[in-house]
């Protein structure tokens, strides 16, 4: 039995922001399509050497690789990145020159440092080490983030009980003009390129199925007796504490008159 | 040495009658009535795992259904555990030897320690009837929420547990207020036997570890009843909780049953080395050390529970610094033999075993302390085999140790050396061999408390279950010799191993008052300066 449990919840049919499990605890997360809506190009973000930046910077020519995900996050985005790399780095399409990946950090309280410590690690997944414009990583306000996952349809939220973000696992593929071309649901991604090279020629194509995992490290238990199971202890251990001391002296005292009588 | 020609009365004929016995304060009655209980514990828990190991004989359904397996591995660990581990060792030879070893005539509170024994009898009772009348399918663990919702005797078994571990507490309390009040003057706290330091610090995890566990188990007995869903998250419970409340108490109870069993075993080695131990120092700081570190450790049970990362680190290194106290016992048992001149009896035969099963067991322990193998490893046979070598073998071994030990000291009487061999190999190659073939169960993935398994892992399976045979045969050997030994075997003499022992220093068996006056010995318990080059 654990309390945490890992909600990889393959949720059929998820299309709305669905997931909403407030009521029991579990933040509402969900993916809404919104294949062919524009991006806000011009939402200001901060890159990993501290420069002022536009995603407007990156489109133009290229198709765009778009990852919402965070440094400090102790789940699934890890995986979506090191999937992400792996994906990239195995197909014939070569970041940077025939598309820009860009991870864009949900987390405003990130900052550049640690956006360029994740960052290397990623470079080197995909054999540019140092390389920071084959893959850059952006963090920014929670507004600025906030408006950009709003036009992915991309529906997140802080829970202040565990510490972290509740968010869909999915990557995005842009069109050069920066429309949105394809959603890539779950941690596994074969058919990146192939995404890369439709969103190139300005193709638009919904998901055919529309599962979706959850990063979260859902803790099911609310913990509403703790104070009380506390309260009980806390008398138990006064209890036995006084229990044990008035056996000791009570016998003590005992045992000196017994000897006394002989 | 020296023949008894007229020994004196001992405590066994003096004074006469059942009367007597039921209702004695002599600490040396105590421990043997503790014999018989632990005994009897030992051997009804063992035919639960006969029955388990003949079950997984075969791939699916053997002798038993998978509930009744469920009931009977439950009742193996409840007996095992609380009825015989946790008070083998304290409550038979820490009540027959502490008193003796300090130049004492009886514990610090007589009446005390015969309502422990009474108290430990009644919760065996009250355990054995709620396990006949039903019995329990939660594991020894008692892990929420399906404890709580389990249509078996589960409160009724929480009664008995929390009964036993009271008697436990005042057999804890008695010990220390013993070892403080009641040392002879010739016996400072630095000429204190290895053994009686273990059994003080075992004592102290006695006392502040066992109402955490009453506790617990008061709380779980109160929501099977009641249906509080303390820890049931439907009901905004946290059964991850239970888990740390349990194992606080239970973690430091391997140290309960561990730490005894390595002060028999530092008794053991210099005797039959007749050597002083390498350092009685460095044994002493690492007996108070395992104690308290013991206390910090629970965690590690928990490792895929849910735990954040610096809570699973900080618990992986507290588990391994068990290791470092450990090691340095270790190695001075070894270089006391290696420096000794070593008398291969049975007694020693069983510390090599010890020594064996400590290490492998040990250094297994340092395995799954690491949180990334113990993934690998949680809940599989190799856990369970893990903890047997450790807990169970390192505990077993050392009680039948001390057994053949002190057997003289207790009864005045010696046992057949050729036979004890015999079953000390017995035991040995029986407890190695059910269990190496379950270290490899598990890391081929084996779950624990399962009776069903694939067809490949039969003959490992098999392995196992002709261990546990000849591990019985070795048992069962041992309980016929020595009741032989009892009614005909030769008179030992006072001190039949040339020990230079406190306890030794007294006729064996002792009469009912073992001193006339307070001891003065001016040579500790380990002066075999003459003896060794």
């Amino acid at each position: 039995m654990t309390a945490a449990i890992l909600t990889l919840a393959a949720l059929l049919g998820s299309d709305a922001p669905d997931l909403d499990r407030a009521s029991s605890g579990q933040p509402a997360i969900g993916l809404d399509e919104h294949v062919g809506a524009p991006l806000p190009l011009a939402t200001p973000f901060v890159d990993s050497s501290g420069a002022a930046v536009t995603l407007a910077q990156y489109a133009g020519t290229k198709p765009i690789v778009l990852v919402l995900a965070y440094a400090r996050c102790a789940m699934l985005c890890s995986v979506v990145l090191h999937a992400t790399g792996d994906a990239l780095a195995a197909g014939p399409l070569v970041p940077g020159r025939d598309y820009t990946p860009i991870v864009v950090s949900l987390d405003p309280r990130e900052t550049p440092d640690e956006a360029a410590r994740r960052q290397a690690t990623l470079l080197e997944r995909i054999g540019r080490p140092g390389d920071r414009a084959a893959w850059p990583y952006l963090v920014g306000t929670d507004a600025n983030i906030h408006a950009v996952a709003d036009a992915l349809g991309f529906h997140y939220a802080w829970d202040p009980r565990t510490e972290q973000y509740a968010h869909p696992a999915a990557i995005f593929v842009l069109t050069p003009a920066g429309r949105v071309a394809e959603y890539l649901r779950g941690v596994q991604f074969p058919a990146l390129d192939a995404a890369i090279t439709r969103a190139g020629r300005g193709e638009l194509t919904p998901s055919a199925a529309r599962d979706l995992v959850a990063c979260f490290h859902f803790d099911p238990a609310l913990r509403r007796h703790g104070a009380r199971i506390q309260l009980f202890f806390r008398l138990g251990a006064g209890a036995v504490f006084l229990g044990l001391a008035s056996t000791v002296i009570g016998l003590l005292v005992w045992e000196r008159r017994r000897r006394r009588r002989g | 040495m020296s023949e008894p020609t007229a020994p004196p009365p001992s405590f066994w004929t003096e004074p006469r009658g059942v009367r007597t016995w039921l209702a004695t304060t002599d600490h040396k009655r105590i421990a043997i009535l503790f014999f018989v209980g632990t005994a009897l514990a030992l051997m009804l828990g063992g035919t639960f795992a006969l029955i388990l190991r003949v079950e997984l004989v075969v791939p699916d359904h053997g002798i038993v259904g998978a509930h009744a397996y469920d009931k009977l591995f439950t009742h193996h660990g409840i007996v095992m555990v609380w009825m015989f581990m946790i008070p083998a060792i304290p409550g038979v030879f820490g009540n027959f030897l502490v008193p003796l070893m300090i130049g004492a005539n009886e514990l610090a509170f007589p009446r005390l320690n015969r309502a422990s024994f009474w108290v430990y009898a009644t919760g065996a009772c009250i355990t054995l009837a709620a396990l006949i009348g039903g019995g329990v399918d939660t594991g020894w663990t008692f892990y929420t929420p399906y404890s709580t919702t389990t249509p078996t005797a589960v409160a009724v078994v929480c009664v008995g547990v929390f009964v036993l571990g009271i008697s436990s507490v005042m057999t804890g309390l008695n010990f220390i207020v013993t070892v403080h009040t009641r040392r002879a003057p010739s016996v400072p706290w630095m000429k204190l036997p290895l053994f009686v330091w273990t059994i003080y610090a075992t004592s102290i995890i006695l006392v502040l570890a066992t109402p955490v566990l009453g506790l617990s188990l008061a709380l779980v007995g109160a929501d099977h009843v009641w249906h509080l869903g303390l820890f049931d998250p439907a009901a905004g419970g946290d059964p991850v909780l239970f888990q740390h409340l349990f194992w606080f108490y239970s973690h430091p109870a391997v140290y309960i049953m561990v730490l005894p069993a390595m002060g028999v075993v530092s008794e053991v080695v210099s005797t039959f080395a007749h050597n002083r131990p390498a350092s009685y120092g460095g044994i002493v700081v690492a007996t108070i050390g395992i104690a308290l570190v013991g206390f910090f450790t629970w965690g590690h049970h928990m490792f895929v529970a849910g735990m954040s990362m610096f809570d699973t680190g900080m618990f992986g290194a507290l588990s391994m610094f068990v290791a470092v106290f450990s090691a340095i016992k270790m190695f001075a048992w070894v270089i006391t033999f290696y420096r000794g001149r070593v008398v291969l009896a049975a007694p020693v035969l069983y510390v090599f075993t010890f020594l064996f099963l400590f290490l492998f067991g040990g250094m297994t322990g340092v395995a799954v302390a690491t949180s990334s193998l113990d993934v690998h490893w949680h809940d599989t046979y190799f856990i369970v085999a893990h903890f047997h070598f450790i807990m169970v073998g390192a505990t077993l071994t050392a009680y039948l140790a001390a057994l053949h030990y002190w057997f003289p000291k207790l009864t005045g009487r010696r046992y057949s050396e050729v036979w004890a061999r015999r079953a000390a190999v017995a035991v040995a190659l029986g407890f190695v061999g059910t269990f190496l073939p379950q270290f490899l169960l598990g890391n081929a993935g084996m779950p624990r408390r399962y009776y069903a398994y694939p067809e490949e892992w039969q003959w490992l399976h098999v392995a196992s279950t002709c261990g546990a045979g000849l591990l019985a045969l070795g048992l069962g050997t041992t309980l016929v010799y020595l009741g032989v030994a009892l009614r005909r075997g030769p008179p030992s003499g006072d001190d039949p191993w040339q020990s230079r022992g406190f306890e030794w220093r007294t006729p064996s068996p002792p009469p009912a008052v073992a001193f006339s006056a307070p001891p003065v010995w001016e040579r500790d318990a380990y002066s075999y300066e003459d003896e060794v080059p």
